[in-house]
């Protein structure tokens, strides 16, 4: 698939992700190693594009299974689809009277019964979920579970089966393996700890925020309208927002939103105004916003934004 | 290789990092796909597999220089450019040395640097087995450089420099010597702070767990030296981890509770014993630290733990 992981990188750039040495060497050992990535770090720097770009670069079809409190196999693995059971033995109403019509009590029609239960909990009447999907497709496929975080611990559970040995069992049918092998992409927000059991089992990615000089390239690859020295100036007041206490830093895809936004207002530089009219698309709590706002009037004189308030 | 590679396992779990068995199979996986040529590559391939917390990346960083080396340049061979006769006049001006100043130049001239024994004899001297923080082995590291002579170092380059000139060498050839061997000081500084601090990780590998060990349950907090407090925060903040997660899980039962049989029974007599209302034995949502903190907060420390 990947020759090493130069091949990764320039793959992975060409569906414009810039990945680092790091990524890359990860993403190479997943397939060489067959094994999971489990990628963290903090929200929108770029781990759900990775599962994306990924798929892309080696065209397997990306199949996503998004986490959240309460998901279980049902909305996970699969469900059978009662409606089209109850259809059916509607629809075979004349054929179940002909299997039924020469029993004298009800014990021996439900035995009979039970004999033809097979037909009803077969594949035909499966409804197959992400999970049940990524195992069965004909092709390989990059499997996306996103914010594992969210999901229960019993959930947390049910994924090491799937994870280590690529099979699930379902009752009704016996186990079932993976025709081919799914590369699969765990990504977590790290608001809790994940088991041990799923982090041994996986490789470990931590996504952090970029470098300037690397948020500068994302910027003017994927805003190639943004002005070079307005984005290098918009990546610097970026950078210098994360070196704040703030409540929520803004991302790289709050950077990119602002860059988009800041072409649309055909913005000629950053001046007081279009900071204040944007910084909403930065900074999503209104405590940060004004402590922000302080802080790019408060460096006095010398200070790089100072002039903004004057 | 592979026996590095195990050693410096056992050097991250003694440094605290949790590392299973297949973890480390797995990176002798990796270690055999993707080669040990590229020093970068190989670092990433081993953290990738090893570490699987971001909290315990510092450790990571501490050790893999100790065990893989820094990347800093080797010693090199002043005297390979250096023609016979320059070479004799070389040792003769070393002989006129004191014999550790001999022995040092000696090292840094040649290129070759002291062996592993005498690093590990030295290091024995300067009272490594003492040592068990990064800090304390600057200590001893500095120790190791005094002991081979270095505070008389830029003095006995000087005389060298003086002799190697009366003795005819051509100034060519002994600025290039110099430069050499100046930089050879930095690379053999490095090698001795490397020696020492691999030394100090072995023998943490090698030493039982420390906190079951201690009698640190029993002490209080008044007594505690700063070692045991930087090891109590250390725990303290393996506690808070655990009972954020344990927050954050909000379990199904969490908001119900367990079915309570006898509360049941008792509110539905009134309904001539038919179950209409159930009810659930709910669990108390303070977690229990909180009692913990403030039974210690008059101590006063208590907080200097917490926020380190």
């Amino acid at each position: 698939m990947f020759k090493d992981i130069a091949d990764v990188r320039q793959k992975l750039g060409q569906q414009q992700y810039i990945a680092s040495e790091e990524i890359g060497t990860v993403v190479y050992l997943a397939h060489a190693l067959c094994k999971p990535i489990l990628a963290e770090g903090p929200a929108g720097v770029g781990k759900t594009e990775l599962a994306k770009a990924w798929a892309l670069s080696t065209g397997m079809p990306l199949i996503r299974l998004q986490c959240y409190e309460g998901l279980d196999e049902s909305k996970a693995l699969y469900e059978w689809e009662y409606a089209k059971q109850m259809l059916y033995t509607q629809l075979l109403r004349d054929t179940l009277r002909n299997v039924l019509g020469d029993v004298n009590s009800l014990a021996e029609a439900a035995s009979r019964l039970a004999d033809e239960e097979d037909v009803f909990f077969s594949e035909n009447f499966l409804l197959p979920r992400p999970l049940l999907t990524a195992l069965t497709s004909d092709e390989p496929v990059v499997l996306l579970i996103d914010e594992i975080d969210r999901a229960d611990v019993e959930f947390e559970a049910f994924l090491l089966e799937v994870l280590s040995d690529f099979q699930v069992s379902v009752p009704e049918l016996g186990t079932i393996k993976a025709k081919h092998q799914p590369m699969v992409l765990l990504t977590s927000n790290n608001t809790r700890e994940l088991s041990e059991a799923l982090k041994r089992r996986c490789l470990y990615l931590h996504v952090d925020y970029p470098t300037q000089d690397a948020e500068l390239e994302i910027v003017r690859l994927k805003v190639p309208d943004l002005k070079p020295d307005l984005a290098q100036q918009a990546v610097a007041v970026v950078n210098q927002l994360r070196n704040m206490d703030l409540r929520k830093m803004p991302s790289i895809s709050e950077t990119l939103d602002w860059a988009r936004a800041l072409v649309t207002l055909n913005a000629a530089s950053i001046d007081e105004k279009t900071l204040t009219n944007t910084l909403t698309v930065l900074l999503k709590y209104e405590a940060d916003v004004q402590k922000a706002r302080r802080m790019m009037g408060g460096e006095g004189d010398g200070g790089r934004y100072g002039r903004y308030n004057r | 290789m592979d026996n590095r590679v195990v050693e410096f396992i056992r050097g991250l779990r003694a440094a605290g990092v949790r590392v299973s068995l297949a973890e480390s199979v797995d990176a002798m996986h990796a270690v055999e796909s993707l080669g040990i040529s590229n020093k970068e590559v190989f670092r990433s391939s081993l953290r990738a597999t090893l570490v699987k917390e971001h909290d315990d990346f510092a450790a990571f960083e501490e050790l893999f220089p100790l065990y893989f080396g820094s990347g800093g340049p080797p010693l090199q061979n002043a005297l390979e450019d250096l023609s016979p006769e320059e070479q004799e006049m070389m040792q003769m001006a070393l002989s006129a040395l004191s014999g550790r100043m001999q022995q040092l130049l000696d090292w840094l001239s040649s290129g070759e640097g002291p062996s592993k024994e005498e690093l590990e004899e030295m290091a024995r001297r300067a009272g490594v087995e003492w040592a068990n923080s990064p800090q304390e082995g600057q200590w001893v590291t500095r120790r190791m450089l005094q002991q081979m002579g270095f505070a008389h170092l830029e003095e006995q380059m000087q005389q060298l420099y003086q002799k190697l000139q009366e003795m005819g060498m051509s100034q060519e050839a002994i600025e290039k010597l110099m430069g050499v061997v100046e930089a050879n000081k930095e690379a053999l500084a490095e090698q001795v702070a490397q020696q020492v601090g691999q030394q100090i990780a072995e023998q943490r590998a090698n030493r039982p767990d420390d906190l079951h060990g201690s009698d640190l349950m029993n002490k209080p907090l008044q007594s505690l030296t700063e070692e045991d407090a930087n090891q109590l925060r250390k725990e303290v903040q393996r506690l808070v981890t655990q009972m954020r997660s344990r927050a954050a899980l909000r379990r199904k039962r969490g908001n119900k509770g367990k079915f309570d049989a006898k509360g049941t029974i008792r509110s539905n007599l009134r309904n001539g014993g038919v179950p209409i209302e159930l009810k659930f034995k709910k669990r108390s949502s303070s977690p229990a630290w909180c009692s913990f903190a403030t039974c210690l907060l008059p101590c006063g420390r208590w907080r200097n733990l917490c926020c380190g």
